[in-house]
């Protein structure tokens, strides 16, 4: 549940039980529109194919 | 025999020729320990009866002529969040395990193989989920070179315990600078190892995207025997690399003559004008060691830390969200708060930071690496703040505090990259430390970049407050 605000978004079911205060939502809300703009400027120019186990290829590609 | 300035390797020697007993130098250290505590909060437990048997049995089998490890009799001390045979790690948390863990972590285990003592389990950050050393559930640690102000976190204990001469050195974790940073703020070493290249098994996890298990110490060198000691593939750790593991400490004194050094202006300039400095400082004393000045660049150094903390908010949301909503009352405020934050991440933000990351590193080696050998960049971006300033516990200003304070280490771990913390001449400065980030398994290469730089400026124990 949010505590003591009026209209304010409701919380994920993995938050259901936990309390979150209103200014803290505040902060935490235009925080993760920030990192999600970057996700998807970045994601926007990977290639349809780029996978997640590129990471430990090119890591493990050094010095072969 | 002062034996706190001792390095792992000299004490070693002293033990192994019979200069000095591992139980007086096991003593000795249990000793400091206590006075170091008592100033600096940097110990959850202490393993006294046990250190000293083992310290027993390690005398009678040198007095027998037996073959002993290379760290036979040493004392060490460890970040609370290892398993340990019979133990319950605190994690710096309310929050633990139920039962007590069945075996200990495998590094502890080849740590011990080699003859090494663990004394204590040490202060870290709740869960090591904060980068400068306060925990608002066991108390924040202090720093040993000026007890008003941080030592950084999360392996704050370990950086406390080494730079005090209570130990040579010690293991922590790293996730977002949680090897590097309070290695600086002490005025220590520590290695970052390549992600992979050392088994999280039997760790704690944080952000397993992120996390890696290193060493912290006064001297170069000590880095270099834990990291041949502690690397290579484990079983119980799938992720961790096949990669043979070279003789790190045969191969330090390799030379350092023609390592180019990447200097980046454009992002070294958001640092405090000292730190820049200082820096520079640093530079020149690797230059008189042989290393190249180059200039690099890193393209959009604020993307890559964008991607870091939505992997890590993301991963630590998973792990906890059980104990969030059942027990959100027994965590501290700020590492309850930074919780928080990603549940409200799109999973489809998480898949993009996972999936970029192989292109990424790839442009970053390519663009960045591609004149030069290794980055030399601050590890903080400021002067040491006092425990006050950044006791922002779980408030508004949160995020922004400790974002400046993890600027230039959280990247470093989303491009998966080795990176060696050491100390900038001491002078009539607070303590504080830069990295060299390296290239992916090129820990050797560094480290003897590391052993140069310590000729001109060995490592030293913080014996004014302690």
């Amino acid at each position: 549940m949010v505590e003591s605000g009026t209209e304010a978004p409701k919380l994920p079911k993995s938050l259901e039980g936990h309390t979150i205060p209103k200014e803290r939502l505040d902060v935490v809300l235009p925080f993760v529109s920030m990192l999600s703009e970057t996700a998807v400027r970045i994601g926007d120019t990977l290639p349809l194919e780029a996978d997640p186990a590129d990471f430990v290829r090119v890591l493990e590609s050094e010095g072969e | 025999m002062d034996l706190k300035t001792l390095s792992a390797i000299e004490l070693a020697e002293a033990i192994r020729t019979r200069k000095v007993s591992s139980v007086e130098v096991v003593q000795d250290a249990l000793n400091r320990l206590k006075a170091v505590h008592e100033k600096c909060n940097a110990v959850v437990s202490t393993d006294t009866e046990e250190a000293l048997a083992a310290a027993k049995e390690i005398d009678a089998a040198i007095a027998s002529g037996a073959q002993v490890g290379p760290l036979a009799g040493v004392p060490l001390a460890h970040k609370d969040m290892f398993d340990r045979a019979g133990k319950i790690p605190s994690w710096g948390a309310r929050i633990r395990r139920e039962k007590p863990c069945n075996e200990d972590n495998p590094l502890l285990a080849r740590l011990k193989a080699a003859g090494s003592i663990q004394i204590a389990a040490l202060h870290m950050t709740e869960f090591a989920f904060g980068p400068t050393g306060h925990n608002y559930v066991i108390g924040h640690a202090r720093n040993p070179w000026d007890l008003s102000r941080i030592p950084g976190g999360s392996s704050s204990g370990s950086a406390i315990c080494v730079a005090a001469g209570v130990v040579p050195a010690a293991l922590g974790s790293d996730t977002a600078g949680s090897l590097r940073l309070p290695a600086a703020a002490c005025n220590v070493t520590s290695l970052k190892p390549t992600w992979s290249r050392v088994s999280r098994a039997g760790a704690m996890p944080l952000s397993p995207s992120l996390d890696c298990v290193g060493p912290i110490a006064r001297d170069v060198r000590d880095l270099a025997l834990i990291m041949s000691l502690i690397a290579g593939h484990d079983p119980r750790d799938g992720s961790s690399s096949r990669r043979p593991v070279p003789d790190y400490l045969g191969l330090i004194d390799q030379p350092v003559d023609g390592i180019r050094i990447g200097v980046d202006e454009r992002l070294i300039g958001e640092a405090h004008p000292e730190v820049q400095q200082r820096l520079e400082g640093a530079m020149k004393i690797l230059e008189r060691a042989g290393a190249k000045r180059v200039s690099v660049r890193f393209q959009d150094w604020r993307a890559l830390d964008h991607m870091g903390q939505i992997l890590q908010l993301c991963e630590v949301a998973s792990e906890h969200g059980p104990y969030l909503r059942k027990r959100g009352a027994d965590y501290g405020p700020q590492v309850r708060a930074r919780m928080e934050f990603g549940h409200f991440i799109p999973g489809s933000d998480y898949v993009t930071a996972l999936r970029a990351r192989g292109t990424i590193l790839s442009r970053v080696l390519t663009e960045t690496f591609g004149n030069c050998d290794m980055v030399i960049l601050p590890t903080f971006a400021d002067p040491l703040p006092t425990i006050d300033e950044l006791d922002v516990g779980g408030g508004p200003q949160l995020m922004a505090a400790l974002g400046r304070v993890i600027l230039y280490t959280r990247p470093v771990n989303y491009l998966g990259l080795p990176a060696l913390t050491l100390p900038y001449p001491r002078e009539s400065y607070l303590p504080n430390g830069f990295q060299i980030v390296g290239r992916p398994f090129d820990e050797a290469r560094m480290l003897a970049v590391g052993r140069a730089y310590q000729r001109e400026v060995p490592g030293e124990i913080a014996k004014e407050k302690c």
